[in-house]
């Protein structure tokens, strides 16, 4: 309590210091409560600047949120593993399968059963 | 330049810490700052839980500006006095909240209760008599002795010079005196003597 420059107000002063003895202490929960609100909007903050980081840059940061969206280098490894595995197992149609699969072994040629006019004639030489 | 620990940091630092993540720095603002804008609340509506719900608010808003503060815009201590006067003055056009009785004990538990009640009825008589006077020299008394701030302070917040604030302050404690002179002969004050 600051004095009073005023010494004949001393009687005053003993009432104001009155009026500081007498202030109710504030809750322990009044804290807490305070500390919360800041824990909450700092994470708050926080999550709406790496948001805006985001947006701000356009398409870079576009294709960075698109990134991280898909889980970022795990999520392109997965991507490209269940693609892969898609693609071994029957993923796509069955006659592109075998084209894809022809061009990979090599057998550039292949015979489809039903498609070759000499068939016949092949097989009588076979046969002598 | 030594490095300083967080402590020792200003208020607008410490803000500006916290905006950047740092929950310490919200945690010493805390307990800095939170005491005083509650007793600010209270001296001006003799509300417990009111006097906690102005501070909790003025502590979210002060929050809620940390990211967008200017430092050279005003003294963080001021901005808040001003946050916490504008909200009493709201929450003065509204009934209390809580009955008197459930206000929270005394801050010094040590005190006898006949010294107590003494504190408490000096206390009444002194803001019955602050209401009385004219609200300029009340503002400035309150600000001066409750709130304990500086002349300067209260020239900054009240924007008047600081010669200003001083005849403030003296017209208003003869007022006040006028004003509390029967309750001085009651309740005395020759114990309270520093």
């Amino acid at each position: 309590m600051k004095k009073f420059e005023d010494q004949n107000h001393e009687d005053l002063e003993a009432f104001f210091l009155s009026a500081q003895r007498a202030l109710p202490a504030p809750s322990d929960q009044l804290r807490d409560r305070v500390l919360q609100n800041a824990q909450a909007l700092m994470a708050r903050q926080g999550a709406e600047k790496s948001d805006s980081n985001g947006s701000d840059i356009g398409f870079l940061g576009g294709l960075s949120d698109f990134w991280s969206g898909l889980g970022g280098l795990k999520g392109w490894a997965s991507l490209v593993v269940i693609a892969g595995l898609s693609f071994q197992f029957g993923g796509v149609a069955p006659e592109v399968e075998a084209q894809i699969y022809d061009m990979i072994s090599g057998q550039n040629e292949r015979v489809f059963e039903g498609s070759d006019p000499f068939e016949d004639l092949y097989l009588a030489y076979l046969e002598g | 330049m030594p490095s300083q620990t967080p402590n020792q940091l200003d208020d607008t630092a410490l803000l500006a810490a916290y905006a950047k993540g740092m929950p310490e720095a919200a945690r010493i603002l805390t307990e800095r700052l939170m005491p005083k804008l509650y007793a600010q609340a209270y001296h001006r509506l003799q509300n417990a839980a009111d006097a906690e719900d102005i501070a909790q608010e003025a502590m979210l808003r002060l929050w809620k500006i940390a990211p967008n503060w200017q430092s050279g815009r005003a003294k963080l201590s001021t901005w808040l006095y001003q946050v916490v006067a504008n909200l009493c003055k709201d929450r003065g056009r509204k009934p209390p909240m809580t009955a008197l009785e459930q206000a929270p004990e005394p801050i010094d538990p040590r005190l006898a209760v006949d010294a107590r009640l003494q504190d408490e009825r000096r206390a009444s008589a002194l803001y019955k008599a602050l209401d009385q006077l004219p609200s300029r020299q009340a503002q400035a008394l309150r600000m001066r002795h409750l709130d304990e701030l500086s002349n300067p302070e209260i020239a900054a917040i009240m924007a008047l010079s600081i010669e200003a604030v001083e005849s403030l302050l003296a017209r208003g404690r003869r007022q006040l005196k006028t004003c509390l002179e029967a309750e001085i002969s009651a309740l005395g004050y020759r114990d309270e003597k520093i």
